[in-house]
């Protein structure tokens, strides 16, 4: 906040009282004006907007009065969160009006960079700091390297095309890197090579006769909360719920059965559901088929010969028998999971009974483990094995939301960034050992946490300028440290983000990022209760400091500066391929720019063309009621032989979906994958699977199999297995900073209020003279931390549970509890679980009993 | 001629927290007439202001503009930082109630806000202060006493609803926690200062047959 005037600073006597008198106010950041209105005159307005405080992206409204946001509520159009929302909706006011949140661009004076060293950061005007980065990326440029530009996002928008995709290959750069890898992809590994969709499900709970949840907890996570905790008493009342998760949750909490397994053992439970369901001939026989001669031939031990069964909308489940099911029987699976084998055939037969209106709710707990690819793959199999899928009551994939593409860029790439941009990418995926096989191609998934490695080994090249937005994975990736090292080594690091974190200490330049739900103009589409939404983020109050959309004004601003550097391509992109699509016009500044794009993407579902779903008569009447809703979602879709389609493109065939257009219990789609990038590396997919820490050898590699739980740290000296969960106030990692979260941090079934917490078991707690609420240090291979005791049932004996979100050392003043010190307020889980990856799809490891801790007293 | 002078006070005072511009503030001898001004209002802070003097001379523009930063803006959490409802709202949020009351204040005296930020930073409620002390003392020369005696109720309603109420916490969390003399000096001036008004506060409340607050 600078003096505009310098008689600001000058005696009124200066001139003399009289004079004074008669020249009347000296004023600088006031300024008179005939009298408007007074607050409290005018009634507030409800104005549409969405929450990203989870990956639901409800369609909300926030009622403002005097120009400030004091309620929130679900978008009364949403079929997705029926007008309400969870309690992460109410916390953004306090991230909105947190006073710690950077208020102007800042830069770092203090060269030297790690933890505990001040920046030193000191305010610099908007225009410096693009000058700045402008020139550091165009030095790239300059000197033909610009591949050393790395772009790392987080969170996002559908508007992200633009700064990821847009500003990186125009400007010459493979190295747009999403944070995808740290969220489940090992969940959509599951759910590709099964049913040959990469991407989250819906689940029609509404119409369920048995919800089993695996792995997470709909009322406070995985993509539908408001409708889950709505639905969740009604779902008890007519259905069967059960929930399969080592530490009780929220949903199991009011469950029918909970099945608390051992970490990493999920593959063994559902093939053992999967075998009670086969051997007891509960199979869903309209889905999957059935022997030719209607005699169940599934025993216990027995080959089956495939020749004996005929299969409808499924692809083989008499090899998946004999390779993986046949041997895993109940009695077996009960002593690997410590799940009774009384409970797992009581869960198979109820699930049978329902069936098909069943859903098996697959969350990152199932998947996200170091060979938690095949047990995601076991898990979703299940719902194959049910005909829950595309099923009443079952699993649906989502309705078309009628946006449109990026434009293409091409014409804007000149022949250094076409080149360069076709380089290897930092995260090193596709590499023999990442084979990171998302929809069937090898390396062509993300690899998060992995680009640290790139980073600190300079393979396959040094960065030297990165920008991050809306993200801080030197504290939201496993193996934390090692981002340390990684971002020091960064020499030009910009941080576009609404609140200074960890990685932000890493800074040389910070710019303030707008709070998307309040202050951003972008979409975002997503799926709930059979019905896809296309849903509008709005600026709904003017923002307090001049913040910016960084998906949007970001890439206009280092446009223009490119331009005045001699380098217009990326300008001239944004100018000429989204022009005002009502009125033909570009434009001229970055505001106008963000407006028309998001009209652009947005424009089939309020211009008058029929796409089905809501009738909705203009941009003008989009913006007030902030969404659109699709139809809803069609039951049976894709039965017919429609999992995969090939087609042809540029003379090749092109798959899509499973390879066999089946739902595959015998993954031909993995198998392709796997030998393609076998073949790549001139090995076996034998070979391969073992690079990646897996056991399976020949057929097995291909269907839903068990895989023992990987463990780092020996029993003998970290006895008790360690679990990640998250907290239901967790918006995103971003609501630390709130003191709401640590009022209310209870609601976390176990959590204590104002304390960061370890759940450990009364019984092993006894043995370890450990008493509730004492404070403790938990260490594992990677790391330390300190937080309180909390000795509770709902845990396993031998197992421990913490939420993520707390033990920050960089952030605001609640959240950290002494920042000079770098000393962190609780602490944080990725500080003890080091840097791992599930290799076949690429994801940060967080789940599967991966990490051993011991405790003691701090 | 006191209402121009507290204005003036006022108004050099607001400078003093803005970003700070050690070249301008030596020019324009903010810290001297600072001290002349408070001299015969808060003879007290004569001496805080010398020291005021001192920093600005002892304290180069890199050491000023670091400890402003740390001090006022962060960002890893601002130990003083400048909004009265972090001091006055129970959660320590911004945009509070106690914020509106000041954004109304300001809309009932026909003043806009004409810089981004919160309305209750301490610089804009110094600086309201100063425009209606000295529009009190324009409207006294020009023999309008009732719009004075309204213009005098209006410095004190704002001065006890909105300023007084968190500056004392607000100079205390400067002081705790800086080293850097101008800055320590710069919360000495302040604190004096509005202590020293709160007589005349009650003396306008009583001119204007108000009770003192």
């Amino acid at each position: 906040m600078k003096i505009k005037r310098r008689d600001f600073l000058k005696l009124s006597a200066a001139t003399g009282i009289s004079a004074a008198v008669f020249k009347g106010a000296t004023l600088n950041a006031l300024a008179e004006t005939p009298r408007g209105t007074i607050d409290g005159e005018k009634p507030g307005e409800w104005k549409a907007s969405t929450c990203q405080g989870c990956t639901s992206w409800c369609p909300v409204e926030i009622f403002v009065q005097d120009g400030r946001a004091v309620k929130v509520r679900g978008n009364r159009h949403s079929r997705q969160n029926d007008g309400v929302v969870c309690p992460r909706g109410h916390l953004s006011l306090q991230q909105l009006y947190d006073p710690d949140r950077i208020k102007t661009p800042l830069k770092r004076t203090n060269p030297k960079k790690g933890r505990g060293v001040d920046p030193k950061f000191v305010p610099i005007s908007w225009d410096e700091a693009m000058n700045t980065i402008a020139d550091r990326m165009m030095e790239l440029r300059k000197s033909g390297e610009p591949e050393k530009y790395l772009l790392m996002r987080g969170r996002y928008t559908y508007m992200r095309d633009i700064i990821y995709d847009g500003v990186t290959k125009i400007f010459g750069s493979p190295n747009n890197i999403s944070h995808s890898a740290i969220c489940a992809e090992a969940e959509n590994f599951g759910a590709y090579y099964t049913e040959g969709m990469w991407g989250y499900r819906d689940y029609d709970i509404s119409n369920s006769k048995y919800l089993l949840v695996w792995g997470c907890d709909p009322v406070s996570s995985n993509r539908m909360i408001p409708a889950a905790i709505r639905r969740l008493g009604d779902v008890l009342d007519n259905a069967t719920v059960a929930v399969v998760d080592p530490k009780i949750n929220n949903t199991a909490a009011k469950a029918h059965e909970w099945l608390p397994l051992l970490p990493g053992t999920d593959g063994a439970l559902a093939l053992a559901i999967a075998h009670v369901l086969l051997a007891d001939g509960l199979w869903f026989k309209e889905f999957v088929g059935d022997f030719k001669d209607g005699k169940n031939l599934f025993k216990a031990g027995a080959t089956v010969d495939e020749e004996a069964f005929a299969e409808k909308e499924s692809h083989g489940v008499v090899k998946w028998w004999n390779l993986a099911v046949k041997d895993m029987t109940p009695k077996k699976a009960a002593e690997i999971t410590k799940v009774p084998a009384e409970q797992i055939i009581r869960v198979a037969h109820g699930m049978a009974k329902a069936a098909p209106n069943v859903a098996v709710w697959m969350g990152p707990g199932a998947a996200m483990h170091v060979r938690g690819g095949y047990a995601a793959m076991a898990v979703n199999a299940l719902n194959g094995l049910v005909g829950g899928i595309d099923n009443v009551g079952g699993t649906l994939p989502s309705n078309k939301v009628p946006t449109r593409k990026m434009p293409k860029l091409d014409a804007y790439q000149d022949e250094l960034a076409k080149k360069q941009s076709k380089m290897p990418k930092i995260d090193q995926r596709g590499t023999k050992v990442i084979p990171a096989l998302k929809e069937g191609k090898p390396g062509g998934g993300v690899v998060t946490n992995n680009t640290a490695t790139g980073i600190l080994n300079a393979d396959p090249y040094e960065i030297k300028v990165a920008i991050g937005y809306m993200n801080n994975f030197v504290f939201s990736c496993s193996g934390a440290e090692r981002w340390e090292k990684a971002m020091e080594k960064i020499p030009f690091f910009v941080h576009i983000t609404t609140n200074a974190a960890e990685m932000t200490q890493y800074a040389d330049i910070v710019l303030p990022g707008a709070i998307s739900k309040y202050e951003k103009l972008c979409w975002v589409k997503q799926k709930q209760n059979r019905y896809a939404q296309c849903t509008l983020l709005q600026p709904v109050v003017k923002p307090m400091w001049e913040v910016i959309n960084d998906e949007t004004e970001f890439p206009w601003l280092l446009g223009e500066k490119f331009a005045e550097r001699g380098f217009p391509n990326l300008i001239d992109f944004l100018k000429k391929e989204f022009k005002d699509p009502e009125t033909g016009k570009e434009a001229t500044n970055a505001k106008e720019f963000t407006e028309y794009a998001v009209k652009y993407y947005t424009q089939d579902m309020w211009n008058g063309k029929d796409v089905g779903g809501d009738k909705i008569n203009g941009w003008e009447e989009f913006r007030k009621r902030g969404m659109w809703n699709s139809d809803p979602q069609p039951y049976k879709k894709r039965w017919g032989g429609k999992f995969g389609k090939d087609e042809e493109k540029d003379g090749k065939k092109v798959t899509t979906g499973t390879v066999s257009h089946k739902f595959e219990f015998y993954s031909e789609t993995l198998k392709k994958a796997l030998e393609k990038h076998a073949e790549k590396h001139k090995t076996t997919v034998d070979d391969i699977l073992a690079a990646c820490n897996y056991t399976a050898n020949g057929e097995v590699a291909f269907v839903p199999h068990y895989e023992p739980p990987f463990r780092h740290g020996s029993e003998k000296d970290y006895p008790f297995t360690f679990i990640d969960y998250k907290s239901r106030l967790n918006r995103e990692g971003r609501s630390q900073n709130a003191p709401w979260y640590y009022e209310f941090k209870h609601v976390d079934p176990g959590d204590v209020g104002h304390q960061d917490v370890l759940h450990i078991n009364p019984a092993d707690a006894a043995k370890l003279g450990i008493k509730d609420g004492d404070a403790i240090r938990v260490t594992s291979v990677a790391g330390s931390i300190e937080c309180n005791a909390h000795l509770w049932e709902g845990v396993r004996p031998g197992t421990v549970a913490k939420a993520f979100g707390q033990g920050h050392w960089a952030y605001g003043k609640t959240a950290a509890k002494d920042y000079a010190k770098a000393t962190p307020r609780g602490g944080n889980n990725n500080t003890l679980m080091p840097f791992e990856i599930e290799r076949l799809s690429g994801a940060n490891v967080r789940n599967g009993g991966f990490t051993g801790v011991k405790i003691e007293r701090a | 001629m006191p209402d121009m002078t507290r204005s003036d006070a006022y108004r050099l005072l607001a400078a003093c927290f803005y970003e700070p511009d050690r070249e301008m503030f030596l020019a324009e001898n903010l810290s001297a007439n600072l001290g002349l001004l408070l001299k015969k209002l808060s003879p007290p802070a004569e001496e805080h202001c010398r020291r005021l003097q001192a920093g600005l001379h002892e304290n180069d523009q890199e050491a000023l503009l670091l400890e402003y930063t740390r001090l006022f803006l962060g960002p890893f959490g601002a130990p003083a930082h400048p909004y009265g409802s972090v001091y006055l709202e129970p959660t320590r949020r911004l945009m509070g109630n106690s914020t509106l009351t000041v954004q109304r204040m300001y809309q009932e005296s026909d003043i806009a806000q004409d810089i981004e930020g919160p309305p209750d930073h301490i610089a804009l409620e110094l600086e309201f202060m100063s425009y209606l002390a000295g529009r009190t003392a324009r409207t006294e020369a020009h023999g309008h006493t009732t719009e004075a005696a309204d213009l005098a109720l209006r410095q004190h309603r704002f001065y006890n609803l909105c300023l007084a109420p968190w500056t004392m916490p607000f100079c205390e969390a400067i002081r705790a926690n800086t080293q850097l003399l101008f800055y320590q000096a710069l919360a000495d001036c302040l604190a004096s200062f509005v202590s020293s008004e709160m007589p005349r506060m009650q003396g306008m409340a009583v001119a204007s047959s108000l009770p003192a607050a």
